[in-house]
């Protein structure tokens, strides 16, 4: 029975997988990952307690022993003694003081002050529409920045209240108003509807959510394509220092070896990645169970608050399953180009220096999306060097999957750019069965780029190999 | 015919490292392949297993072309290796799994191969106190075990073609027997072993085929016996109690050695021993030793490739 050059890949998969399980590294890499998972949430609930972010059920004190306010906005403030709304931070000022000074006045006071006394000012901006509030200490004055802090988000609170109360609106009904509007253009021809091209179109910035969903999204996809090719590079070349390669090309291809390796590499980080997840949403959970007595359900309802969940974003399971495609695809190509390289090399102290070009390449598929991704956030990047990110294999496994689930790109351009990325993995299959076969017994000098495509194009090949 | 191999070349750039080699093995038994550092010897190994590409030439197994992936193949490599950091138990039932022999028939040829090669304690260490040992790694192992364990990876899969390259090579005299004892009972289960070797005594003791190969040229190929017999009986060994170098100078003999034990002289048959036999007698030496015999696999050895080097000088 012919065998396929693929026949075996299973066998390595599963010894790759097991050994990589049963490592040491591994598992202190695990248990650390999930240490930080699970403990991140309730650490950073309790210093944000502890520092006065919220979460506390007591009244809080408050060094600030005298609170001026000077209200130039016109709106009428009543009982600044006691900030108690429900859903507030609750906290108790002695004293508030309406100040008849001016704001520059009282600041003047205040530099040289050292009573326990604080400035709240209340303003209103024509040129933005904007009310401040303006929290002032001195810093003579034994009020620190945390006083100032609290306060700032009672008032906040407080203010939101009050406009509710003076427009004799609902919660509902002050939710709307608040809500963002866009307006947008579009047009329709017989391919359907597109969006405007020029100026307008080109340059549509990301907001910050985004941004973070893109960024997020895009270190999931590095760590998983920088952990795999690092795993393949030191273990080619492994196999290949320690001559164990030898014994094992009496048995498989060397392509089904780079292949089954990939595979359980693959694996591996996506079960690290779903570990951490998993770990992270259970501490939410248990957390606020233990810490506050919610029920399960309402548990799982916070952690709206925690995962992007409010976010525009679009998870439908067309984008679940092209955001995989693309891992799995760029996950192929870096290692593939990392396996080749690898297979290059002599021994494990040459390797750093050989892999440089592979490093580089992968930099550029980062940062490139990276760069991208902040010009976005700083006003816009052209529509046209987005565009190009998504269909250039080097760029698209890390720029697509954010992109996607933020609803900048449609799916016609991220099955575009995933085509062009199957097409590039597949001719890198057969350029690293040949050149991998090739380059197993190479022993040279670095190679250079058009010495690979020699050992391709050639017929007998092993040229290389002396 | 079960192996034949038909004009396997292969050249590196301008080098060529194997021309034309061509051999056949036609029943069980052990081909060996000799040949200088840099002969050549393990590239025709690897092309033979195609695991290095060949420049031109035919290797059959059974009428058909040699395939590892589809004829059980057992190979020892010659620059040896294992997983440094893998236990011996876990990389043994890879290997064999990748040699489609199931877990349960792995074990079971794991159990009988570590006790024959000796290697007990290593896969089933002592227990230390109450301790379950921790089963060893292959960088725990000193190089001869190592060597084991690579042998025993080579026969895991019961191959029906054994390729070892320099199988003895840095094994204590120990241990070479153990190897020696174990490629005789291969050859008597009917195994085809094909063998590089430097050491000319060991394949005396093995094998009925041969090539010499020297710069990628078979220099001496063939049956050993017949090509020992070829030469003739050439080889002179006289040991007398008084010095004879003035008979040796006047028959115009070629000395080949001179030890304590006796001088080896070339001679180019029967005639002319029996001619410097007399000289020895009418001149009344006292003789202690007179042999004249074949040459030895390690005197062709030596003679081939320094003819072909100074072919070559020519």
């Amino acid at each position: 029975m012919k065998h396929s050059r693929f026949h075996g890949t299973g066998k390595v998969f599963h010894f790759t997988f097991s050994q990589m399980m049963k490592a040491k590294g591994f598992r202190f890499t695990l248990i650390l990952m999930i240490l930080v998972s699970a403990l991140y949430y309730p650490i950073s609930q309790a210093i944000k307690s502890a520092g006065g972010g919220g979460g506390v059920s007591e009244v809080e004190q408050t060094s600030i022993e005298t609170l001026y306010v000077i209200d130039e906005s016109g709106l009428s403030f009543r009982d600044w003694f006691y900030f108690d709304k429900a859903g507030l931070d609750p906290i108790e000022i002695p004293k508030t003081v309406s100040s008849d000074k001016t704001y520059d006045e009282f600041v003047e006071e205040l530099k040289e002050s050292e009573e326990a006394i604080a400035l709240l000012h209340v303003h209103h901006s024509a040129e933005d529409g904007t009310f401040y509030y303006t929290l002032v200490r001195g810093t003579k004055t034994p009020v620190k920045q945390k006083d100032l802090d609290v306060l700032k988000n009672a008032i906040q609170e407080h203010v939101y209240e009050l406009l509710m109360e003076h427009l004799e609106i609902s919660k509902e009904q002050m939710d709307i108003l608040n809500m963002s509007i866009e307006t947008d253009t579009a047009y329709v021809d017989v391919k359907g509807i597109g969006e405007p091209s020029g100026e307008e179109g080109d340059k549509k910035g990301v907001n910050e959510q985004q941004y973070m969903l893109i960024l997020v999204l895009l270190m999931v996809t590095s760590m998983l394509i920088s952990m795999s090719g690092e795993y393949i590079s030191s273990s080619v070349v492994m196999e290949k220092s320690s001559k164990v390669v030898e014994y094992l090309l009496t048995s498989i291809r060397p392509i089904a070896l780079l292949f089954g390796k990939i595979a359980a590499v693959f694996l591996i980080t996506l079960f690290q990645i779903m570990t951490m997840l998993i770990c992270f949403v259970a501490s939410v959970v248990l957390y606020h169970i233990a810490a506050d007595g919610m029920s399960f359900s309402d548990a799982l309802n916070k952690l709206s608050s925690v995962l992007p969940f409010d976010m525009d974003i679009t998870i439908s399971p067309m984008g679940i399953l092209i955001t995989i495609c693309f891992l799995l695809a760029g996950m192929l190509f870096y290692s593939l180009i990392c396996g080749v390289i690898a297979a290059s090399v002599k021994n494990v102290e040459e390797m750093q220096e050989r892999m440089k070009s592979y490093t580089l390449l992968l930099f550029v598929g980062m940062f490139g999306s990276i760069a991208i991704t902040i010009m976005n956030i700083t006003g816009g990047a052209p529509k046209a060097l987005e565009t190009f990110a998504c269909f250039f294999p080097v760029t698209s496994p890390f720029t697509v999957p954010g992109y996607l689930f933020s609803n900048r790109v449609s799916f016609g351009v991220a099955f575009g750019g995933l085509a062009i990325l199957l097409v590039c993995v597949y001719f890198l299959l057969a350029f690293a069965a040949r050149c991998y076969e090739y380059l197993i017994y190479y022993q040279g000098q670095k190679l250079k780029l058009r010495d690979y495509f020699r050992i391709f194009k050639s017929e007998k090949g092993g040229e290389k190999n002396a | 015919m079960s192996l034949v191999v038909t004009n396997l070349s292969k050249k590196y750039g301008e080098k060529t490292v194997v021309d034309h080699i061509s051999f056949s093995l036609e029943h069980p038994g052990v081909y060996a392949f000799l040949g200088t550092n840099g002969a050549g010897k393990s590239t025709s190994l690897r092309m033979m297993l195609g695991m290095l590409a060949k420049d031109s030439g035919e290797v059959l197994w059974k009428g058909k072309p040699l395939d590892t992936m589809e004829t059980n193949v057992g190979y020892l490599a010659e620059e040896r290796g294992l997983y440094p950091k893998f236990t011996l138990m876990d990389q043994l039932l890879y290997f064999a799994s990748l040699k489609n022999v199931s877990k349960e028939d792995a074990k079971k040829r794991i159990d009988y191969w570590v006790d024959r090669l000796e290697l007990t304690e290593y896969f089933n260490p002592p227990m230390v106190g109450k301790k379950k040992p921790k089963p060893m790694k292959a960088d725990q192992l000193s190089k001869g075990n190592q060597q084991k364990v690579q042998l025993l990876a080579a026969l895991i899969s019961d191959p029906e073609l054994l390729i070892l390259d320099e199988p003895l090579s840095g094994l204590d005299p120990v241990n070479m027997d153990l190897f020696k004892q174990v490629i005789h009972e291969q050859v008597d289960a009917g195994k085809f072993i094909i063998m590089s070797s430097h050491q000319m005594e060991v394949v005396e003791e093995f094998c009925e085929d041969i090539t010499i190969l020297h710069h990628g040229k078979a220099v001496v190929q063939g049956n050993l016996n017949e090509i020992k017999k070829s030469y003739g009986r050439v080889n002179m060994f006289v040991k007398t109690e008084e010095p004879i170098d003035d008979l040796i100078e006047a028959s115009g003999l070629r000395v080949i050695n001179k030890t304590p034990n006796g001088i080896q002289l070339r001679v180019n048959g029967q005639e002319q021993a029996d001619r410097f036999l007399d000289e020895l007698v009418k001149g009344h030496k006292t003789i202690v030793r007179f042999e004249l015999r074949e040459p030895s696999l390690h005197e062709i050895f030596v003679e081939k490739a320094g003819e072909s080097v100074e072919d070559e000088a020519q």
